[in-house]
C-alpha cells in the first residue's frame, strides 16, 4: 500500500468457527473509497448476499475506520459500523467517536470483518498483534457502562471498547453500539452484534500511524485546520450549548416536530432549552484528536436519584421532549442516559414512544394494551417505563421494540398513518413540512429518514452554506445531492460531521484526505467519490428490493399543515424528478449503466 | 519543564499525538514524552511529563542510571540524549517514575521532552490551555 493514513489490514472474525484472519486492502479500492462509509458499501456489498436475513449468518458486521483516525487531522477519531439493517432492511452504517478509533490503527487495523453467530456469549480483545475470542457470559445481561467498566478492570490496561447492552442482546432493532457515551446508532447495528453473540470488543494498540506529510511542514499543515476550526465562532456554540442550542430557533420558526409531528411548535420550549440544562454542567470532555470538546458532562437528580451522564443532543430533545410532549426536562434526560446504557437510539426510542402516544389519544392502543400505563402526550413519567419495556421487549415495549414500521404494520386499524418513518427508520426532529431540502434529503437517503446525510439545515436555516428559501422547491435537488454527495467523504475520512459548521468546506476536506494518505484529490473527486458510493448504497438496496418507490415522506408532511400560520405543507415527488434526473437515474429511481460506468461501479 | 492543569483537560489528546509525531514521523502516543491518562469514566485527566525528578536530592534517574552516561541535564533545563553514546538498553526508560521516557522501536530513539527546543507544540497545540512552561 502506497498510501499512508491506513495499516492496510482488516480483521476477519469468524464468530461461528471461532476463527480470525487478516486481509489487507488495495490501492485502488481506498483510491475510489477512501475508508469509513465508502468503503463500508463497498466492502459489504460485496460479502452481503442479496437477500440475507439480517439476524442470519449471511448478514456482516463492518468496524471500519478512516484513513484519518489516529493521525494529526482533527476531529478524526470516529468508526464507523455498517451491517444491513434488521430494522430497514437496507444497507445502514452508523458513526461514534470517543477514543476507540485511533487505538485500533495504533493496534495495527483498519477494521474488523465480522460474521457468524457464535454459540455463547464472546467479546473480541485486541490487543496489538494478540487478537482473542474470549468468553463474555459474565458481561451479558449488563449494561454498556457496565460493560465497559468492567472489562476495562478486568483488563487491566488502556483500553478501549465498544459493546452493546442489554437492548443489543435482545434483538432490539434500533440497537445500538456504545464506545464510552459515543454510540453508533440508528440502524440497528447493536443488534446484529447481539444476535452474534459478541458482547463486545475491546482494543489496545501501541503502534502508530503515518501521514502523507511529515516534519515541521506536515505540523504546520495539519495545525492549519485545527486552527480554523479553532477560530471558527461556531466552536464556542458548541461548547455552550451544544446542538440543543437549535432547539429555541427552530421552534420559533415552527420547525419542531411535536406530538409525533402532529405539531411544528412546542410551546414549553423552553422548559427544555438548553438554558435550563446549563446549570447541571460539571466539566467538558473531547474525542481524541479534536480540538472542540462538545462533550459536556452534567449531574442532575429525578425521582430522588443523582444522575451524572453526557449533555444531551438536539435529536433526544425532539424524540423524547417535544414529540412526546414532554417538558420536564430531568426524564427527558433520563430516557436519553437509559438509552444510552441500554445500547438503543434515542431517535427511535422517543418516536416510537410517540407513535404509541397518537395510537392512544386515538384509541387504537387501550391502558390494557400498554401494561397500565397512562401513554398520553405530556405524560413525562411513562418515558422511563416504556424504555425500559423497549429495552428488555416486554409487554408494550415488544412490540415498539420492531420500530414503527412493523409496529404499525401488525397493529393495524389505521396506525400506519401514525408510524413517522423513511424506509423504516424513525424521523429525526427537524420537520420536513419547514424545510423543504431536508424533506426530499430524509426521502432519499439509503438508509431512511438520516438527516445527517445532507445537513441542509446549514444551508436553509443556519445561513453557513448559502441562503436558500427553506419552502422553496427550486435548487433543493441539486443542494441536496451536492450535499449528499460531499457529506461521503466526512464519513469516509472520517471527520465529524459538526466540521461542516465549523469552517471546513470541501478543499478542506480534500486536503484532510490528502495530509492523511498522501493522496492529492480536489474538490470534483470529492464530489465524484461521493457520488460513487451514494450509488452503490442504492445498488445494494435495489438489490434488496428497495427502491425509488420507498423515496417519500409520510403522507402527513404533504396532508397537514403542523403549526405554520402560513399553512405550508410539503410534497416531495415535486422534487424527485429533477434529483433523479441530476443523478442519471431513471424515473424508477434505478442508476442506469451509463451513470454506474461513469462512476467506476461494477456492481 | 511542564506544568499541567488536569481541572481543565478535555482528553483530547492532541498533545500525544503531536508531541509522538515530531519525534518519531509517525503519530504514535505510546512513546509520546507527554502522556495523558485518565481513571475510569467522568475521571479528571492526568499526565506523565518529565519533571527532571525536581523533589529527588540525586537529580533525574535516568541521567543516574544510563550506564553509557548518554543522558545528561543541560543548560536549557531539559534532560539532553546522546544518539552515539545510546546503546538502547532502555534502563531510563524503566527507572523513570513518571513513565516519561520512552523507546521508539520504529525510529530508533529514545524519546524525553526536551521542551521543543523552546516552543513546546504541545502547549501550541492544546486547545485548552492546560499546559504550560
Amino acid at each position: 500500500m502506497k498510501y499512508k493514513g491506513y495499516k492496510d489490514q482488516i480483521l476477519t472474525v469468524d464468530l461461528s468457527r471461532g476463527e480470525i484472519g487478516r486481509r489487507s486492502l488495495d490501492e485502488a479500492m481506498v483510491e475510489k473509497y477512501i475508508g469509513g462509509r465508502g468503503l463500508a458499501a463497498r466492502i459489504l456489498y460485496d460479502e452481503i448476499k442479496a437477500g440475507a436475513e439480517p439476524y442470519s449468518p449471511d448478514n456482516r458486521l463492518l468496524f471500519i475506520t478512516g484513513p484519518a483516525a489516529g493521525t494529526l487531522v482533527p476531529t478524526s477519531a470516529r468508526f464507523a459500523v455498517g451491517a444491513k439493517s434488521p430494522l430497514t432492511g437496507t444497507l445502514s452504517v452508523g458513526y461514534a467517536g470517543g477514543h476507540l478509533a485511533p487505538v485500533l490503527k495504533y493496534a495495527g487495523y483498519d477494521g474488523i470483518l465480522f460474521k457468524g453467530k457464535s454459540p455463547k456469549p464472546v467479546y473480541l480483545v485486541i490487543d496489538d498483534g494478540r487478537v482473542e475470542i474470549r468468553e463474555a457470559g459474565h458481561l451479558w445481561g449488563k449494561d454498556t457502562f457496565e460493560t465497559e467498566e468492567a472489562l476495562k478492570k478486568e483488563l487491566k490496561g488502556d483500553f478501549e471498547i465498544a459493546s452493546i447492552g442489554q437492548a443489543g442482546e435482545k434483538g432490539v432493532s434500533y440497537a445500538s453500539i456504545a464506545s464510552e457515551q459515543h454510540l453508533v446508532g440508528r440502524g440497528g447495528e447493536g443488534a446484529v452484534m447481539g444476535w452474534m453473540n459478541l458482547k463486545a470488543v475491546a482494543v489496545r494498540g501501541t503502534g502508530g500511524v503515518r501521514m502523507g506529510v511529515d516534519g515541521r511542514a506536515g505540523i504546520e499543515a495539519c495545525f492549519e485546520l485545527h486552527d480554523t476550526i479553532r477560530k471558527n465562532p461556531v466552536k464556542a456554540a458548541f461548547r455552550d450549548v451544544g446542538t440543543t442550542g437549535m432547539l429555541i430557533p427552530v421552534n420559533d420558526i415552527k420547525g419542531q416536530p411535536t406530538r409525533n409531528f402532529q405539531q411544528t411548535y412546542f410551546p414549553a420550549a423552553s422548559e427544555v432549552s438548553s438554558d435550563r440544562m446549563k446549570p447541571w454542567f460539571i466539566r467538558f470532555e473531547s474525542c481524541s484528536g479534536c480540538p472542540v470538546a462538545c462533550g459536556s458532562v452534567t449531574r442532575f437528580r429525578v425521582e430522588g436519584a443523582e444522575i451524572v451522564t453526557e449533555r444531551i443532543e438536539h435529536q433526544s430533545v425532539g424524540a423524547f421532549a417535544t414529540n412526546c410532549g414532554v417538558s420536564d426536562l430531568a426524564r427527558v434526560f433520563q430516557a436519553h442516559d437509559l438509552c444510552d446504557r441500554f445500547g438503543m437510539d434515542t431517535i427511535s426510542t422517543g418516536v416510537s414512544i410517540a407513535f404509541a402516544m397518537e395510537c392512544f389519544e386515538n384509541g387504537i392502543l387501550t391502558r390494557g394494551d400498554c401494561d397500565g400505563l397512562e401513554l398520553r402526550f405530556g405524560n413525562g413519567e411513562v418515558l422511563k417505563p416504556m424504555v425500559e419495556k423497549i429495552a428488555r421487549k416486554e409487554g408494550i415495549g415488544g412490540l415498539l421494540a420492531r420500530g414503527v414500521r412493523a409496529a404499525a404494520r401488525e397493529l393495524g386499524r389505521g396506525s400506519e398513518r401514525y408510524a413517522m418513518h423513511v424506509k423504516g427508520l424513525e424521523m429525526p426532529g427537524y420537520d420536513p413540512r419547514a424545510f423543504f431540502g431536508m424533506a426530499l434529503n430524509l426521502a432519499t437517503t439509503s438508509r431512511g429518514a438520516d438527516h445527517n446525510k445532507a445537513f441542509t439545515i446549514a444551508a436553509e436555516f443556519l445561513g453557513v452554506l448559502g441562503d436558500f428559501d427553506r419552502f422553496a422547491y427550486e435548487g433543493k435537488p441539486k443542494l441536496v445531492k451536492d450535499m449528499q454527495d460531499s457529506t461521503v467523504i466526512i464519513d469516509s475520512i472520517i471527520m465529524c460531521m459538526f466540521t461542516v459548521d465549523l469552517g471546513i468546506s470541501v478543499d478542506l476536506y480534500a486536503r484532510a484526505v490528502n495530509l492523511a494518505t498522501g493522496m492529492d484529490i480536489g474538490a470534483r473527486d470529492v464530489y465524484t467519490i461521493g457520488e460513487r458510493v451514494n450509488n452503490l448504497e442504492r445498488m445494494f438496496n435495489i438489490r434488496e428490493g428497495v427502491g425509488g418507490t420507498e423515496d417519500g415522506l409520510p403522507d402527513r408532511f404533504a396532508r397537514e399543515p403542523g403549526s405554520d400560520p402560513d399553512g405550508h405543507t410539503v410534497d416531495v415527488s415535486k422534487m424527485l424528478p429533477e434529483y433523479y434526473a441530476l443523478r442519471g437515474w431513471d424515473e424508477k429511481g434505478v442508476p442506469t449503466p451509463e451513470r454506474l460506468r461513469e462512476l467506476g461501479i461494477e456492481p | 519543564m511542564l506544568s499541567f492543569n488536569r481541572e481543565k483537560c478535555v482528553y483530547c489528546k492532541l498533545c500525544e499525538n503531536v508531541c509522538s509525531f515530531r519525534f518519531t514521523q509517525q503519530v504514535r502516543p505510546s512513546v509520546a514524552a507527554i502522556r495523558i491518562g485518565r481513571e475510569g469514566k467522568w475521571g479528571l485527566p492526568s499526565a506523565r511529563i518529565c519533571d527532571l525528578c525536581k523533589d529527588l536530592e540525586e537529580g533525574p534517574k535516568c541521567v543516574a542510571a544510563c550506564p553509557e552516561d548518554a543522558l545528561g541535564v543541560s543548560d536549557g533545563g531539559v534532560i539532553a540524549w546522546d544518539d552515539e553514546k545510546c546503546t538502547r538498553c532502555e534502563v531510563c526508560v524503566d527507572v523513570c517514575p513518571n513513565k516519561a521516557v520512552a523507546y521508539d522501536t520504529d525510529s530508533d530513539r529514545i524519546i524525553l521532552c526536551d521542551l521543543c527546543g523552546g516552543k513546546p507544540l504541545c502547549i501550541e497545540w492544546c486547545p485548552e490551555q492546560v499546559i504550560s512552561a
